[in-house]
């Protein structure tokens, strides 16, 4: 086995550890948007219970930010345009977990 | 301005009657409009209605607007135009109350963007230049939250005759 299979095996495990890696979809804490209206949007998009829905606004408010979802990078992508259609202020972050 | 002491009254089978005064639904016409005109000029205001996927990595930010910035526009415009088509109509569904959700919250943010809100911020006094800008935001503010009790299954109001 040479030197450069051992490179070229160990970079494409961490590419592939890399791309399968999920992504979080993190929501921000703003001024404008109601608490019950960000309740109401997380039930609506992702089906959550009223207590979870809830629970994550209260983290956004309080905390400033929360984890609302994850997943692979196409359904992160998916998750936080759709809460941007909703003018919720949604970013993307790898999970470095 | 006065409103109406309730908004909608729940008639059953998913429709509402509107009680909007003449003065708020004049009144409600009119500022979608301001928020088309806002992302036409592509105005400083209207950065929370499109906020970056990627803050902090501008390639994958440019990627990204490249295939969702057309259909973000498209979403917005198409709730105020919406709320605009329905607001006069003495019936209203229950889809058009999640439009005009929607549509009242682009407004807020527009609006809010521009008043520079906090949170807890008190309302300025009547001789500031940007009293009656705030009594619109408080009373978008007012309404959306009434609309909202009627959308939220546990504490819809049960108004119906």
């Amino acid at each position: 086995m040479s030197t450069g299979t051992i490179i070229e095996e160990s970079v494409s495990t961490d590419l592939s550890e890399s791309m399968d890696r999920p992504w979080k979809v993190v929501l921000w804490n703003d001024p404008i948007n109601l608490i019950s209206y960000v309740t109401w949007v997380l039930q609506s998009l992702f089906g959550y219970s009223t207590d979870k829905a809830t629970a994550l606004t209260m983290e956004v408010h309080q905390n400033g930010r929360a984890i609302v979802s994850h997943g692979p990078r196409e359904k992160a992508e998916v998750d936080a345009n759709r809460l941007h259609e909703h003018g919720l202020w949604a970013t993307l972050e790898r999970d470095s977990d | 301005m006065t409103h109406s002491i309730g908004p909608l009254r729940r008639l059953g089978g998913g429709r509402f009657e509107n009680l909007l005064h003449d003065e708020e639904k004049e009144l409600l016409s009119v500022l979608p409009g301001l928020v088309n005109e806002a992302i036409d000029m592509n105005s400083p205001y209207v950065t929370r209605l499109f906020p970056p996927t990627y803050p902090f990595d501008a390639v994958a930010q440019t990627e990204f607007e490249k295939i969702s910035s057309d259909s973000l526009v498209k979403q917005h415009r198409g709730v105020l135009e919406g709320f605009c088509a329905s607001i006069q109509k003495p019936e209203i569904t229950l889809e058009d109350l999640v439009t005009w959700v929607g549509a009242i919250n682009n407004i807020r943010l527009l609006l809010g963007t521009a008043l520079d809100v906090y949170e807890e911020m008190q309302r300025p006094s009547e001789d500031d230049p940007r009293f009656q800008d705030f009594v619109i935001f408080d009373y978008l503010t007012w309404l959306q939250g009434s609309i909202l009790e009627f959308l939220s299954p546990q504490t819809e109001p049960d108004t119906s005759a």
